[in-house]
């Protein structure tokens, strides 16, 4: 029989930030907030930077060519999290420069490994929160 | 004491953003982490159990809970060794139990990242 849920917020009974789930072939279970992503984004740099679109993004900061501080609106609790993303230039490549609690710094690179503003950039956040 | 929801659905109290349990679980990152690039250790990570450094530039993980099968989605970025560097990430490596990663410069040389970024989507065992 089909269910709904309804609710606004849930925390994990023996510890609050704890949900387990189980596996798609139901042999492991895992932590539904180990694995939720905590921010991601669809930015444009451009001469001025535009967020798309974006969860968890307070702000973009221009910092030169294709270098782009995206900013977190609830922080993370270390600076030890997962930053995983591409840009939309040929072949060029999106690096990581710093990563601080409280966001995350990409470069985009061109096909001539120079920094470089990019039609489109995507990324995506996996870590802890505060 | 410990509990468990079997439910299909799940919206917010107002009845609106709804959401099927399997694109919860389906959504939801099976791994992730961040690794040094110089000494193949876990800075923080989901799902890894142990990290081998593979040689210069290359570097794999095992998951503590294996895949359902070899045909999932790994994403890895890498950088900060230093401010102008460029740093080129490559997926060498997908099996159920485990990813690897190497890693060039510019030319096309492999050598180690200040960090690697791993994040991995799809079904669990």
């Amino acid at each position: 029989m089909a269910s709904i849920l309804k609710v606004d917020s849930m925390q994990g009974v023996t510890s609050a930030g704890d949900i387990t789930i189980t596996s798609e072939g139901g042999a492991a279970t895992m932590s539904l907030q180990q694995g939720v992503a905590k921010a991601w984004v669809n930015y444009t740099t451009a001469a001025s930077f535009v967020n798309n679109d974006s969860f968890n993004v307070s702000s973009l900061t221009d910092v030169g060519a294709g270098s782009c501080k995206i900013v977190f609106t609830n922080v993370m609790s270390n600076d030890a999290f997962s930053t995983t993303g591409l840009q939309v230039m040929g072949a060029g490549q999106l690096g990581l420069n710093a990563q601080e609690t409280n966001l995350t710094w990409c470069i985009s690179y061109n096909t001539s490994n120079a920094a470089a503003d990019s039609g489109e950039t995507t990324g995506t956040v996996h870590g802890d929160l505060a | 004491m410990a509990s468990e929801l079997r439910v299909n659905t799940l919206k917010d109290a107002a009845g609106a953003n709804s959401v099927a349990l399997s694109t919860v679980a389906n959504g939801s990152a099976k791994a992730w982490s961040q690794q040094d690039g110089a000494t193949a250790v876990a800075n923080d990570s989901f799902n890894v159990a142990s990290i081998t450094d593979e040689g210069t530039g290359d570097a794999s993980f095992t998951y503590t809970s294996a895949m359902n099968n070899d045909n999932y989605s790994l994403v890895a970025t890498t950088g900060y060794k230093a401010a102008t560097s460029v740093e080129n990430s490559i997926v060498r490596e997908i099996t159920t139990s485990k990813g690897r990663v190497r890693n060039t410069n510019d030319s096309g040389t492999y050598r180690d990242p200040g960090v690697y970024c791993t994040s991995v989507l799809g079904d669990l065992a």
